[in-house]
């Protein structure tokens, strides 16, 4: 957990402007809260599509 | 004193499910940031309330290896510690609707399990390289449901509360934790 207020550069740096955002290995990735099956398929996503750049 | 009394029966009640010990490690530093001062007497206090918890406090200037040894960059930090390090990190004082995550992810640590869903846990051990999560939150987020919500940042002391909230089953913790 990262608390986007007290780490403003962080904030800045991923773009965060709704909470919360998952950001996946250095990539901001999901956002909002989902259900476990559908929020793991979001991040397994974004690993194959970090891994593909 | 970041927990008033009527709040700390309530914690008391939610650690009551711990079954094996926990140990805190919190990062501040000698001239403590407003929130570092206030996430140390937070995780000291939270310690005081269950014998399987424990905490310890480092100086994020002056213990270079206890850095290294957590892979930090930032404080205030707070890594919960249970058989191994499970990898999980707080970053900024959980408070607020992020202070039910923490004693959510204590009962977790406490139970050596993540209570993923089998199927969660057969995707992730087929991962080849190392996930690194970071979710950013603040602690006034609405969007996430929580079983019950503590306001305890000196930002909103002057309006203490808290309330119960209602959680469908499948929205567990953020912290995925690799196999």
């Amino acid at each position: 957990m990262v608390e986007a207020t007290e780490f403003p550069q962080l904030s800045h740096r991923y773009g965060v402007r709704s909470v919360p955002l998952t950001v996946v290995n250095d990539k901001p990735a999901v956002t909002g809260a989902l259900p476990e099956a559908h929020f793991l398929d979001h991040i397994l996503m974004a690993i194959e599509k970090g891994e593909a750049t | 004193m970041q927990l008033q009394e009527r709040e700390r029966n309530e914690i008391k009640k939610i650690l009551a499910a711990m079954q094996q010990p926990v140990k805190i490690v919190n990062f501040t530093q000698k001239f403590e940031c407003d929130s570092c001062q206030e996430t140390r007497e937070l995780m000291e206090e939270l310690a005081a309330l269950s014998d399987k918890l424990s905490v310890e406090v480092h100086d994020f200037v002056e213990d270079k290896d206890q850095i290294t040894k957590y892979n930090l960059d930032k404080i205030p930090a707070t890594v919960l510690i249970g058989d191994r390090d499970y990898g999980i990190r707080f970053y900024g004082i959980p408070s607020g609707y992020e202070f039910a995550t923490l004693l959510e992810d204590l009962v977790m640590v406490s139970k050596r399990d993540s209570g993923l869903a089998d199927d969660s846990r057969k995707k992730l051990t087929a991962l080849t390289t190392p996930l690194h999560l970071q979710v950013f939150t603040t602690p006034l987020d609405r969007t996430v449901p929580k079983p019950c919500a503590w306001r305890i940042s000196s930002r909103w002391r002057a309006t203490r509360w808290w309330r119960i909230w209602w959680k469908p089953p499948s929205f567990r913790s953020f912290h995925i934790v690799t196999a």
